[in-house]
């Protein structure tokens, strides 16, 4: 015989354990982020153009 | 190329940006990088007109980001407008670019007295065209990350994520050398999701190793990488992987829906697909290593 229960309980979804909320800090890299300044390191600038990237005004794309 | 020619169009993860010469006083060139992500004419996701002009203050616009480098974003009458300094040649701007407020449009100016009367110019230029991406991008059509990308032999896309000095560039060149691997970038790559998954994309801002390719795949495994004593690739929990994936972005930190649209695609990427993090040793037997793990 059967416990009363037995079709109800094996169609009851497993609940999932608690987990307790937590707060990860994360740690960016500014200057990584957002983009502020050339791929390269150096600048270039009108008088410039031909030695670094054709077209550039003050950065060249080439070059992390 | 000069103003009266016709306008270009550039493609990168599936986005389209045309941009018209306005101005008889500008030559247009392409950057040799980007020339490869131009595309024939089509109906662009955003339209911008590039004109040359005399930069002045700008007192009514409202400050919204400091870059901490070359560029401010302002609001001005209400939509987003970024000024470009540099120290070459001081405070006056060399550079503005305003946009409407959702990025379909927006006009270039740059500043005649910096620009000698014969220099060809790419009104774009780094990184006015992936800040225009990454807004885009933000609009809940993907992110971008710091990242060396590959598409195997199989057609399969691996991502491999980490800062500077974790050794994308040196994957890069390992696949390249090792395999016949499709190298995407060395340092930027895109991720999009679609209805058949999520996908990688190449981009135009590469590395060191100046790896640039418009192909795109099915993304099949997320990998954190770093030097380490030896190869290890070991898999990494969903939440940790988010975590880390913030790390390796460009979160839109002026843009709250764009941040929140960031973290519930980290969310829903690392449910998908595999994560991983990866110690590496700086020699070919790390490409062996991971194609016996991840293809």
């Amino acid at each position: 015989m059967q416990p009363p229960n037995a079709q109800t309980t094996s169609h009851t979804p497993l609940k999932k354990p608690y987990v307790k909320p937590e707060i990860r800090q994360v740690l960016l890299r500014p200057e990584e982020a957002v983009l502020g300044n050339c791929k390269t390191a150096g600048v270039s600038g009108p008088g410039s153009v031909g030695t670094c990237s054709p077209g550039a005004i003050a950065c060249s794309s080439l070059g992390s | 190329m000069t103003a009266t020619d016709t306008p270009f169009y550039i493609r990168v993860a599936g986005l389209t940006i045309g941009v018209w010469g306005d101005d008889p006083a500008l030559n247009i060139r392409i950057d040799p990088t980007i020339e490869q992500f131009c595309v024939d004419e089509t109906d662009p996701d955003v339209k911008v007109r590039a004109s040359v002009g005399m930069l002045t203050e700008a007192p009514e616009d409202e400050p919204v980001f400091e870059s901490g480098g070359l560029w401010k974003l302002s609001k001005r009458h209400g939509e987003p407008c970024y000024r470009f300094v540099s120290p070459y040649f001081g405070p006056q701007p060399y550079k503005e670019a305003c946009f409407s407020a959702d990025f379909s449009s927006g006009a270039v100016q740059l500043h005649k007295p910096y620009l000698t009367a014969v220099q060809s110019i790419y009104p774009l230029e780094y990184p006015l065209d992936e800040l225009l991406i990454l807004n885009l991008l933000s609009q809940r059509r993907g992110v971008e990350v710091r990242a060396c990308g590959i598409i195997d032999e199989a057609g399969r896309g691996h991502v491999f994520m980490g800062h500077s000095g974790a050794g994308k560039t040196t994957l890069a060149r390992l696949w390249a050398a090792e395999t016949n691997a499709t190298i995407l970038s060395d340092d930027r790559i895109i991720l999009r999701h679609h209805s058949n998954g999520y996908h990688l994309y190449g981009t135009p801002w590469h590395g060191e190793a100046h790896f640039a390719c418009t192909a795109q795949a099915p993304l099949a495994s997320i990998v954190f990488i770093g030097h380490g004593p030896q190869h290890a690739l070991t898999p990494l929990a969903p939440t940790a992987a988010i975590s880390r994936f913030m790390t390796c972005s460009f979160p839109p930190f002026y843009d709250p829906e764009g941040l929140a649209w960031m973290l519930e695609f980290y969310t829903d990427v690392v449910q998908a697909v595999p994560a991983y993090t990866l110690g590496f040793l700086p020699n070919a037997q790390v490409v062996g290593f991971l194609e016996s793990r991840l293809m």
